[in-house]
């Protein structure tokens, strides 16, 4: 008998590796099926107005041209919204931005679909458009919705001006955060082919395959029953394929409806850029009462948000950015108004950490302010306020368990060698050199506002021949689902991973589990793995001790079978399989987690915002140089209380990447539109970072369980990015000897606070 | 993805992945389109169109080239060799294997590419250091994974 | 649009001859052509690929000077030892010029006859004083690489005509070239330039020096006021470096202001050039 090994902490290579680096995955922009036609958005060229005049004719002359579908074509209901009913699915009236999709074009071939949409004449009477936040909050009339607040959230605790009054020092900073593009590599796309029965089957690059269900079944007036949504493998997501999947679907969904063959509709680059939601632009005020000695008393936080024309998540990335706009740290007092603005400029929307890495570079950059106005050390100011077990968080969440963020504080301050790093000269020659930290919480999850979809599915089902499927409605986005849930499944079977295939999600496979976000997938399907696992483990025990003769009750499954520990019997996996099905007994089964009930209450924001925070700590050491301004980060520490690892090497991955986003938004993406339209759409105008771009990255993994995460875990995809670019500025600040408050740090900005 | 109304042909005669391939190909399609729509060799991936990210990169006559800039008809009479042709199905090279073990991959979208760049480099060059592996990867955008993994597998299987 | 690919001199003009001059376009390594019909030009009526000309390619010592071929791709002249010893400013181009799959193909011609303001082989041509060699019906002419250049894409090849080559000097003196990106790696550069000089050692003063710089004007510009200051002479370079400002004209756009280019010009080049009459 081998010694057990347990799956959970194992770095388990990856599961889908193989066929990746052979070039064998078959994304969505590879499927080619029989008769498949081609579609492409007709959009905007105007900012703001209102559409007079539609002349579809000039299309038809491309050859292979097939038909054009507009607002008046749309069955069901013209609706799109996510959160809020304020998107058309094609706009019949009034376009909001650049890129509100008007119709479809259907063609033959994919350049004819897209030639033909472009020669579609739209004519329009213009309003003057709101091209920034700014002008959008002056509007006393034509509003680009009914009004252009999208949405406001707040938390009030405590009482402020006791507070204020109580301060020794009150501190002020002005923080600003741009849009940042998700830039995945797969373009958006998907593929509807129309079936039998009036079904519709959905292949797509799709985060949320449910979103996607809902929204094909709302614009053709049929039942989700007639919907089945498959999820191809993702080529990169980071949020940017939450809810836009369900744009391009709907409307592929139209066009086969009427051509009757299959149709795919792939974004080109450019397009993906101007259309699709990108990460909200923050504006932020943060008022801060503290002790001399550098305790928070009291905050006062004004979060203003460039929602884009259209909310699409606005009202939850608003929501989490209010409910951790203080951060990790203890402040009894605190109120936060949280406000996201309409504007005549692509929607912003999901993005890798929705709203924290903005609210981060806030609550993180003023901490550098006070620690510099008193003169206490960085790492000193968040240690003396950090949140600890039994403290409350600023909704007045209070804590019992996980929570790491003090040990990824001091483990990643002396990894870095903090105190001396800090204090060296930092103004030598050519170049300067800075380190900063800073430290975030992450709520994981849905949260109270989105509690009621916070449940997730998954199924084991076992084949006669001793292999075993498994189905969950998450995603794959890259990340590395596949993986780590094989390992939990193999974990809970006692069988190899080997064993186990993971099937595409597919709305047919599992109930509707919500959306593939928010970093929920090892924590959601987890636990509705071990709840699966409740249920067929005691089947698969009695079939194993009926077969050895002995009580269910000593049978343990391990090393790819069921032992029975008191005479070391064991049978293997395959013939208990076997044995499953010729007893009749069940051979799947369906598991199911849902976040348990928070006590919040939306009118203040106080309460259990989150069920439970992962912790993360990112320490950055840059070089400036001081002749031209360019900033190179050469070392980030990357501290992540994460409760526990499942697969290290895995995890590793998710902060390295994290990490280069982040650099990614501090420095080098730096987005930008004129007159509404995108001016930076490709690769040689918005720069993501290169292999020369990324700094080293040391990865500490702090495990501090969480209680009802499945083995511990929490999750961590999101929290990978978020401390990054703050810690980014605190380095460039102590670097140039000025505070950094907005991003990205080009290198003229920072040339010019040299001076 | 190129557009013109009236069409032109040209007979190519090209040797992909050791096959010759003799087809009738518009002048305006892309090699890129070419493998992909034509020879359905998915494994090259169109992410810029504009030669600024790598993923569609194949090997043309020993050299690495970006295949969305290339028309088809350019590379008459070449040999090209696409991500399908490096492991002919199964048998992964080292460098495949050493992605796989280091944790390279993630989304896996720009990794054809990647792993055709490095095994270029490595043709080139016994042993690159990281430094070399950065400068001879730059042309290759990843999104997910912030390279590390990947320099570490190229670097791990030059230390072989 | 129908393809051409003569495989010799002679071919290639008699076909250019009985071709419409608005209706073909040339086709070189393709990587910025390629792009711009990405992203919507016109496809040509004729295109006519020049790679089928072995005598476009190469590079050629020929005594006083070396001969580069129009078609020579950019990684040629990187792998050259000739560049790498003799020319470093060019190689040092060539060495951080996009990345392995664009110096594969794109060529000097190509970037000579984009002629983008940018463009990172011009300035260390123009610092060398480069001459281009030109062929067409009329036969064949040599002109300075400044004024074959005229604007952002603009050049002086007449209806018919071709770039065959450029011609460097071997150069008298250390060269240098300093490219600016927002990036680490395939970045457009904000600023470039190269710098040739002949420094005295003993006294520290440049015996000769000509710079050449990138994205500040519509063309890649001579800093000839700074330089005629810096003749024989080496002191004081923080003084006089704002005689650059007479030479350029740079422009705001999506990668950086105008201030800005001017001032990390001056900043980058008074370092360099220190560096340059103090160390060497």
């Amino acid at each position: 008998m081998s010694k057990y090994q347990s799956q959970i902490g194992r770095s388990l290579p990856r599961v889908d590796a193989a066929d990746k680096v052979a070039g064998r995955t078959r994304y969505l922009t590879d499927i080619y099926l029989d008769r498949m036609v081609y579609a492409y958005p007709i959009y905007s060229t105007i900012s703001f107005g209102t559409i007079v005049a539609i002349d579809p004719a000039p299309a038809a002359a491309v050859p292979g041209f097939i038909t054009t579908l507009l607002a008046l074509d749309i069955p069901g209901e013209n609706q799109v919204g996510v959160i809020i009913d304020d998107q058309p699915l094609l706009a019949a009236e009034t376009v909001r931005f650049k890129g509100d999709v008007i119709g479809v074009a259907v063609a033959e071939t994919e350049s004819a679909a897209h030639r033909a949409a472009q020669l579609v004449q739209v004519q329009y009477v213009e309003e003057q458009p709101y091209l920034s936040i700014d002008v959008s909050k002056t509007a006393q009339s034509k509003y680009i919705h009914s009004s252009n607040i999208a949405c406001t959230h707040r938390v009030d605790r405590g009482d402020i001006s006791q507070g204020f009054a109580a301060a020794d020092r009150i501190i002020e900073a002005d923080l600003v955060t741009p849009y940042q593009e998700h830039y995945y590599l797969e373009p958006q796309g998907c593929i509807v082919v129309p079936e039998t029965d009036g079904r519709y089957t959905v292949y797509g690059s799709i985060q949320c395959i449910y979103y996607v269900q809902k929204a094909v079944a709302r614009a053709l007036g049929i039942p989700f029953s007639k919907v089945t949504v498959i999820q191809t493998p993702i080529g990169g997501a980071f949020g940017g394929k939450e809810d836009v999947p369900s744009e391009l679907c709907a409307r592929s969904a139209l066009a086969a409806r009427v051509v009757g063959r299959p149709v795919k509709m792939v974004y080109r680059r450019h397009d993906d850029a101007q259309l699709t939601s990108k990460r909200h632009p923050f504006q932020m005020h943060y008022k801060i009462g503290v002790t001399n000695d550098g305790r928070l008393l009291v905050a006062e936080i004004n979060l203003v948000e460039n929602a884009g024309a259209y909310a699409t998540l606005s009202s939850v990335v608003s929501y989490r950015a209010a409910m951790q706009a203080m951060g990790p740290y203890v402040i009894p007092n605190i109120k936060v108004l949280s406000t996201a603005y309409y504007t005549n400029l692509p929607p912003a929307g999901a993005f890798r950490g929705f709203g924290s890495p903005q609210a981060t570079f806030g609550h993180e950059r003023v901490m550098d302010h006070i620690a510099d106005q008193l003169g206490i050390d960085p790492v000193e100011l968040r240690l003396k306020n950090v949140l600890r077990p039994g403290d409350m968080t600023l909704t007045g969440h209070q804590l019992k368990a996980s929570v790491g963020i003090e040990a990824t504080i001091k483990q990643a301050a002396d990894a870095a060698d903090w105190v001396n790093r800090r204090r060296k000269n930092t103004s030598n020659g050519r170049y300067r050199f800075g380190i900063g930290i800073a430290a975030s919480h992450y709520g994981n999850c849905l949260g109270a506002a989105g509690w009621a979809m916070d449940g997730a599915a998954a199924k084991i089902q076992i084949r006669r021949d001793g292999s075993v499927t498994l189905a969950y409605g998450l995603s794959e986005m890259g990340q590395g689902a596949n993986t780590v849930i094989t390992q939990m499944a193999a974990e809970v079977l006692g069988i190899a991973p080997e064993r186990i295939i993971v099937l595409d999600p597919s709305t047919d496979l599992v109930p509707d589990s919500g959306p593939g976000v928010a970093s929920r997938n090892v924590v959601m399907t987890g636990n509705a793995i071990r709840n699966a696992a409740s249920q067929i483990v005691p089947v698969l025990k009695s079939a194993a001790a009926e077969m050895l003769e002995t009580d269910p009750d000593r049978i343990e499954l391990r090393n790819d079978s069921a032992e029975d520990t008191d005479s070391g019997n064991a049978v293997n996996f395959n013939d208990l399989a076997n044995h499953l099905f010729i007893s009749n007994r069940p051979m799947d089964s369906l598991g199911w987690w849902h976040v348990p009930a928070l006590k919040y209450d939306p009118e203040t924001g106080v309460g259990e915002a989150y069920f439970t925070y992962s912790y993360s700590t990112h320490i950055a050491l840059v070089k400036v140089d001081s002749l031209t301004g360019l900033v190179q980060v050469e070392k980030i520490w990357a501290a992540h209380d994460i409760g526990r690892a499942i697969n290290p090497a895995g995890l590793e991955g998710q902060v390295e990447g994290g990490v280069a986003q982040g650099i990614g938004w501090a420095l080098t993406e730096h987005f930008q539109t004129k007159n509404g339209s995108v001016i930076t759409p490709n690769l040689s105008t918005y720069l993501v970072p290169t292999t020369a771009d990324v700094s080293q990255v040391q990865t500490i993994l702090v495990e501090d369980p969480e209680p009802l995460g499945p083995w511990g875990a929490k999750g961590i995809g999101e929290p990978a990015v978020i401390p990054t670019a703050a810690a980014i500025a605190n380095a460039v600040s102590q670097a140039v000897g000025a505070p950094m408050d907005s991003l990205p740090m080009t290198p003229e900005i920072v040339l010019n606070a040299l001076d | 993805m190129l557009y013109i109304e009236d069409i032109e042909y040209f007979d190519l005669v090209v040797i992909v992945n050791g096959c010759e391939v003799c087809r009738r190909v518009p002048t305006h399609q892309r090699l890129l389109d070419f493998l992909r729509d034509d020879l359905r060799l998915t494994g090259t991936k169109e992410v810029c169109g504009e030669g600024e990210c790598g993923a569609c990169t194949v090997i043309l006559n020993g050299e690495t080239v970006n295949s969305c800039l290339i028309l088809a008809v350019e590379a008459h009479g070449s040999e090209i060799m696409t991500i399908e042709g490096l492991s002919h199905g199964q048998n992964l090279t080292d460098l495949q294997q050493a992605f796989i073990e280091k944790h390279s991959v993630q989304c896996g979208y720009c990794i054809p590419g990647m792993v055709l760049s490095a095994e270029q480099l490595e043709h080139e060059q016994a042993q690159p250091d990281r430094e070399i592996i950065k400068q001879g990867l730059a042309g290759n955008i990843c999104r997910c994974t912030g390279y590390h993994k990947i320099i570490d597998a190229v670097e791990q299987k030059g230390d072989r | 649009m129908k393809y051409y690919r003569p495989v010799s001199e002679p071919e290639l003009l008699d076909l250019l001859g009985t071709l419409d001059q608005s209706n073909y376009t040339l086709l070189a390594g393709g990587t910025d052509l390629m792009p711009r019909f990405e992203s919507g030009m016109e496809l040509p009526l004729h295109l006519v690929d020049l790679k089928g000309i072995d005598c476009f390619s190469g590079i050629n010592d020929r005594g006083d000077n070396i001969e580069i071929g129009s078609l020579t791709t950019i990684d040629a002249l990187r792998k050259s030892d000739l560049i790498h010893q003799s020319f470093q400013a060019l190689w040092q181009a060539t060495d951080q010029f996009a990345a392995t799959q664009i110096r594969n193909r794109a060529t000097i011609g190509g970037n000579i006859c984009n002629a983008s303001p940018a463009g990172d082989t011009l300035p260390p041509l123009y610092a060398y004083q480069a001459q281009v060699r030109i062929i067409g019906p009329a036969g064949e002419r040599q002109v300075p690489i400044a004024d074959f250049i005229s604007g952002p894409g603009k050049t002086a090849l007449n209806p018919s005509e071709i770039l065959f080559s450029v011609i460097l000097p071997k150069a008298a003196g250390f060269s240098t070239f300093y490219k600016l990106g927002l990036r680490q790696a395939m970045a457009v550069s904000v600023i470039n330039f190269a710098v040739v000089a002949v420094v005295d050692r003993e006294k520290k003063v440049f015996n000769k020096l000509t710079i050449a710089a990138g994205s500040v004007a519509p063309t890649v510009k001579y800093l000839n006021k700074l330089a005629g200051a810096l003749q024989n002479n080496g002191n004081g370079i923080d003084g006089i470096i704002d005689l650059v400002d007479q030479d350029i004209s740079p422009i705001d756009d999506i990668r950086a202001t105008a201030a800005y280019r001017r001032k990390a010009l001056k900043n980058i080049l008074a370092f360099t050039l220190k560096e340059l009459v103090n160390k060497r």
